[in-house]
C-alpha cells in the first residue's frame, strides 16, 4: 500500500508554506470555539454569583468520581494525541497510528462515564429548564446550575465525539503513511482540536464538580 | 510547525508536561475537597489556568508557532477573561434602586 502524494494548492508557492497556513487557520478556529465556550462560562459566572449556595449545592450534588476520573482520561489521551505528533515527526508512522487509536478509545471512554452520569441525572429529575423536577434541590439557582452543567458538559461531549470521528480518521491516515516528517500539517490541526477539548474540560471539571 | 525543522520540545517533554498535569490536578483534587467557598473556586481555577499553560505549550506546541497563531489564541483569551470578569462583576455590583413616582402624564402628542 503506498501513501498518497501530498497536492500542493495552486494559490501556495511551496508545501511548507501550505502547511503553515493550514496550522494558521486551525489556531483561529480553536479562538472562535474558545468564544463559543466563553459566552456559556460567562453565563455560569453570572449566575453563580447570583446563587452561590444554589451553585455550591449543585457542584457538591455531582459525583466527583465521575468528572475526576474523565480528567485523568482525558489528559492522558493528550498525552497520546501529543506523542503521535511526535511519532510521526520521527517517522513512526504506524506508532502514531496505534497511539491515536489509544486517543480516540479513551475518548470513547470518558463519553461513556458521562452517559453513565447523564443517566443518573436523568433517573432523579436533575434535568435543564423546565424539565428539572429534582426534589432534593427545589430551588430556581439549583435549576440554573443544572441547566448550564447541562449545556456545558452537553457542547463538551458533542465536541468530543467530533474529535473521537476526527482522531480516529487521522489514525487509518497515520497507520496508511499519509503522513510524514515534512508534510503533517492535518495531523497537527486534528491533535490541536482534541487538546482544546482537553483545555476546555479542564476549567469544566472545577466548575462543575469541585469547589 | 510541520516544515521538517528541529522541534525544541520532545517527546520526553510531553511526557514530563503529563506527569507535571498529573500533580497538578491531583493538587486540585485536594484542594477542592478540602477547602471551599470562593477561595477554593480561586485555587481551583488559577490551577487550571496553569495546567492550560502546559498543555498549550508542551503538547500544542504553542512555542513554536509564529507570532500571529499565538496572537489569536491570546487575543481569544483575554476576551474569555474579560467577557467572564465584567459579566459576573455586573451581577455583583447591581444596586436594586427604589422606584421613582409615576411621570405626569404630560399634554402632548399621546393625549387626545
Amino acid at each position: 500500500m503506498t501513501a498518497p502524494k501530498p497536492i500542493l494548492g495552486e494559490q501556495y508557492p511551496s508545501l511548507a508554506l501550505q502547511e503553515q497556513t493550514l496550522e494558521l487557520g486551525m489556531w483561529v478556529f480553536l479562538a472562535t470555539e474558545v468564544l463559543l465556550f466563553a459566552a456559556l462560562f460567562a453565563l455560569y459566572a453570572s449566575y453563580r454569583t447570583m446563587f452561590p449556595r444554589d451553585f455550591a449545592a449543585g457542584v457538591a450534588h455531582n459525583t466527583l468520581a465521575f468528572g475526576t476520573t474523565n480528567m485523568y482520561v482525558l489528559l492522558t489521551s493528550s498525552l497520546l494525541a501529543a506523542l503521535a505528533v511526535s511519532a510521526v515527526r520521527a517517522a513512526r508512522t504506524r506508532a502514531a497510528g496505534l497511539l491515536l487509536i489509544g486517543t480516540a478509545l479513551l475518548g470513547l471512554a470518558f463519553l461513556a462515564i458521562k452517559l453513565v452520569e447523564y443517566t443518573i441525572h436523568w433517573r432523579e429529575g436533575s434535568l435543564p429548564g423546565p424539565y428539572y423536577h429534582f426534589a432534593e434541590l427545589p430551588t430556581f439557582g439549583a435549576n440554573r446550575f443544572f441547566t448550564l452543567y447541562w449545556v456545558m458538559t452537553g457542547f463538551h461531549a458533542l465536541h468530543v465525539t467530533g474529535g473521537v470521528c476526527v482522531v480516529s480518521w487521522m489514525a487509518v491516515r497515520a497507520w496508511r503513511g499519509v503522513y510524514t516528517p515534512g508534510v503533517h500539517a492535518r495531523l497537527v490541526m486534528g491533535t490541536l482540536y482534541w487538546h482544546l477539548v482537553d483545555v476546555i474540560w479542564i476549567f469544566l471539571w472545577p466548575l462543575l464538580y469541585l469547589s | 510547525m510541520s516544515n521538517g525543522e528541529t522541534h525544541p520540545v520532545t517527546a520526553v517533554h510531553r511526557v514530563l508536561a503529563f506527569v507535571a498535569l498529573l500533580v497538578l490536578a491531583t493538587i486540585s483534587l485536594l484542594a477542592g475537597t478540602a477547602l471551599r467557598g470562593t477561595g477554593a473556586v480561586a485555587i481551583s481555577l488559577a490551577i487550571a489556568a496553569v495546567k492550560t499553560g502546559i498543555v498549550l505549550w508542551f503538547f500544542m506546541d504553542l512555542g513554536e508557532q509564529p507570532f500571529r497563531s499565538r496572537l489569536a489564541i491570546g487575543v481569544a483569551a483575554l476576551l474569555v477573561v474579560l467577557l467572564v470578569s465584567l459579566s459576573s462583576a455586573d451581577v455583583a455590583t447591581r444596586l436594586v434602586m427604589p422606584s421613582g413616582p409615576a411621570p405626569e402624564p404630560s399634554e402632548g402628542f399621546f393625549i387626545r
